[in-house]
């Protein structure tokens, strides 16, 4: 492939990676956020009524 | 709306782009301005991107206004996620714009050119601003990145208005010209997923500041 | 620095619910109801009761960091309560912080005030925003025994003057309230006797708060003094009336505001008052100090040393010209900014204007007409570096033109800069964050100047595109600025 051709496509590809990259990115990151929400409130829980 | 349906959202989006992309390889002309090139089908993605970035950025200056009269965290959230989002899509828009020219024009980029340098600006600003509100997460500074966003915005008229201005040397108008036969198809969906890509982004991105707040609420209660 | 709480006026009449007050006692100045602040995860001040009559004295005593400066902010409204109600007597619902401005006399660690203007030009600068007479600057000078050293700079002033002429500030209006925040720390022991005999004379005429370490001073200037501890109200009890020494507090009660606000009609010329005084000033402390022109012309002077030893065989293309003096204009501007809004941080004066009620809009305007008149003059001085570093007349032969084309940067260019330099500031990040903030924003500025200035050489004239361009900036940015000034004060 020549220089030019390869920008092309790199370019192409990078147009669809980008939306997808950042839900990947996004979407792991609420993830885990929301795994240590979870993990809060249940060591709140666990505080406020303790066995 | 819950969390599944923000996900159709996208992904409805993202299949809208993929008919396009479609339809743009099949069937779409591949000659614009007398010139007959495969780079010529960026421009479905181009305008497409720029509009919809554009569009975003006058919501964000609209939560602002609306998180400086209320207060309410939800629309700084907004303003920020709509930004982010815009930004990443300003930057598209630049890249292509500047890979197509580097075929068509042989140039990456054209100083006298004021539809591109103004774009520009409008990326500095907002990149600005996504430094500034990442400095520290507290109310005093989302007020004051509201009102940066607020008057950053007076920027994004003067430089849409600006080819009005002046005879803009190389960026024509990118639509209603002869020299360009655009596949209306491939162009609304393009539009489209894009229009559809965008809101899902933004909602999660404001869904990570939701979840941020909630984090930091139940450990300043422990 | 939170300059708009969430503040309420008194409803006119009492809420339901709540017992009606006796008649026979005197009306409260000032009313608490469960009011909690809380910092993050620190709790500063756990709901607090609490009401001050009218034409009393209390003192606030307590450990550092017991709640008292929590307690006067919330009363002053520089600090909004987390939850709860602070009514002050007086203001009607919706007045905002104009009404406050016109009840409250607050006295700082800082004194407000510039330290290049006289304490005459300082009180006469608030009377002013105010709208009072000047005749009241006397006035209250005297009250606070400073009229000898009233023409002399405050920056000769010993502490114990620097804390009376803060005082004469709160006085200039009369209001209702005076809060004073530890007003005897620092000061040796001759001073603090001065200024207690000054407050001594002011009680029954105001409801005075003030807090303070000192527990004798505290029993002998206060009707009832309030020990907080680990933000609770610990101890509340009136000190020991001493016979002869009673005071008529209905008398205080019924003291009305002297000097009520003006009319609604004199709003504009309110305003316009507002802004000529800021503008004045500025010119005033330049004129004394030189600190912003001089600094921003020594910027410009080298860089047109190196620009002009960098580009000597392009000396004559126009556009090396013209890019050479935008490079000269936007570091002057940035540096100019810095400077300028330097004073207006020092002792916190900026903030005593705005304390006052006055419209912050009229306040940014003119402090922004005042910095664009040094930066207009130091680009016009760097007009004529460039000619010379670069041995180009040609640039004085355009001089009309570029007059107005520099005016209109030096417009655009405050305005913005003024903004993002309070923004910097107020947000704890500093300068580092200025040029990040301002040089996006003012890129149109500068692309209308780089690019205007080689036409106007050939031809003569300003390109009308580019004009329209600097036009329409500088009308979007100064009304965007001015009307959200106001936004980036809060909290």
């Amino acid at each position: 492939m020549t220089g030019p051709e390869l920008v092309l496509v790199a370019t192409f590809a990078a147009i669809w990676l980008l939306p997808i990259g950042l839900t990947i990115a996004w979407e792991r990151r609420n993830r885990g956020l929301r795994a240590s929400v979870e993990r809060a409130r249940a060591e709140r829980a666990r505080r406020v009524h303790p066995q | 709306m819950n969390w599944i349906a923000w996900r159709s959202l996208g992904a409805a989006g993202l299949l809208a782009l993929l008919a396009s992309t479609f339809f743009m390889t099949t069937a779409a002309s591949r000659t614009f301005y007398g010139i007959d090139h495969p780079v010529n089908l960026i421009f479905y993605y181009h305008v497409a991107v720029a509009w919809v970035g554009f569009a975003g950025l006058l919501l964000a200056a609209l939560a602002s206004g609306a998180y400086l009269v209320t207060r309410a965290p939800g629309y700084s959230w907004l303003a920020e996620a709509c930004i982010a989002v815009s930004f990443a899509f300003i930057t598209l828009t630049l890249a292509t714009g500047s890979v197509w020219a580097r075929f068509i024009w042989n140039s990456w980029w054209e100083w006298s050119d004021l539809r591109l340098v103004t774009a520009l600006v409008v990326w500095f600003i907002y990149a600005a601003y996504l430094v500034f509100r990442h400095q520290a997460q507290d109310g005093a500074v989302h007020a004051k990145a509201a009102v940066f966003s607020l008057v950053a915005f007076v920027s994004v008229p003067i430089t849409v208005a600006s080819t009005r201005l002046w005879q803009s040397p190389f960026h024509g108008t990118s639509l209603g010209t002869d020299s360009v036969d655009i596949h209306g198809l491939a162009f609304a969906l393009s539009l489209i997923g894009t229009g559809l890509v965008y809101p899902y982004l933004v909602a999660t991105r404001w869904r990570t500041h939701r979840l941020a707040d909630e984090l930091e609420a139940i450990e300043a209660q422990a | 620095m939170s300059l708009r709480p969430v503040w309420s006026a008194a409803p006119a009449i009492p809420p339901a619910g709540r017992p009606v007050e006796d008649v026979g006692m005197p009306p409260a100045a000032i009313t608490l109801g469960a009011v909690a602040k809380r910092y993050g995860r620190h709790l500063a001040l756990e709901r607090v009761d609490l009401r001050i009559d009218a034409g009393t004295t209390v003192a606030l005593t307590g450990a550092n960091g017991a709640g008292k400066s929590t307690l006067l902010g919330l009363i002053s409204g520089t600090v909004s309560p987390s939850s709860g109600r602070v009514t002050l007597a007086g203001a009607r619902a919706g007045d905002g912080s104009r009404a406050r401005g016109r009840i409250l006399g607050v006295l700082h660690h800082r004194t407000m005030l510039y330290d290049r203007l006289t304490g005459s030009e300082n009180l006469r600068l608030h009377a002013t925003v105010r709208g009072l007479p000047l005749g009241r600057v006397d006035a209250v000078l005297a009250q606070v025994d400073l009229r000898d050293a009233a023409h002399r700079p405050v920056a000769t002033y010993s502490h114990g003057m620097r804390k009376r002429l803060s005082l004469a500030r709160l006085l200039l209006h009369e209001p209702a309230v005076l809060l004073l925040d530890e007003p005897f720390a620092g000061l040796d022991a001759a001073s603090q006797e001065r200024l207690a005999q000054i407050v001594e004379g002011l009680r029954g005429r105001h409801t005075i708060v003030f807090s303070t370490h000192d527990l004798p001073r505290a029993a002998a200037l206060a009707d009832r003094v309030l020990t907080l501890a680990a933000g609770r109200i610990a101890d509340d009890r009136p000190t020991e009336v001493q016979p002869g020494s009673e005071r008529p507090a209905v008398e205080a009660a019924a003291h009305p505001a002297p000097f009520a606000p003006a009319p609604r009609g004199a709003a504009v010329t309110g305003f316009a008052r507002t802004v000529a005084a800021l503008l004045t000033k500025d010119l005033r402390i330049e004129s004394r100090a030189r600190s912003v022109s001089t600094a921003m012309l020594m910027l410009a002077g080298l860089l047109a040393v190196v620009l002009g030893m960098a580009f000597e065989p392009l000396a004559n293309d126009p556009a090396v010209l013209s890019g050479a003096l935008w490079v000269l204009i936007t570091f002057a501007a940035l540096h100019g900014l810095a400077r300028s809004f330097d004073a207006e941080f020092h002792d916190d004066a900026l903030r005593g204007l705005l304390l006052t009620g006055a419209d912050p809009a009229a306040i940014y305007l003119g402090k922004v007409l005042g910095t664009a008149t040094f930066l207009f003059g130091v680009a016009l001085a760097s007009v004529g570096l460039i000619s010379l570093f670069f041995g180009a007349p040609a640039l004085l032969g355009a001089l009309p033109g570029l007059l107005l084309l520099i005016a209109l940067a030096a417009l655009g260019l405050t305005a913005v800069g003024g903004l993002t330099t309070v923004m910097a500031r107020h947000s704890g990040l500093g300068e580092t964050l200025l040029p990040l903030l301002l040089l996006p924003l003012v890129v149109p500025v500068l692309l209308a100047g780089v690019a205007s200035v080689p036409v106007l050489l050939e031809t003569g004239r300003l390109d009308p595109g580019w004009l329209r361009v600097l036009l329409a900036y500088d009308v979007g940015m100064l009304v965007a600025t001015t009307a959200f000034f106001e936004h980036l004060l809060e909290g």
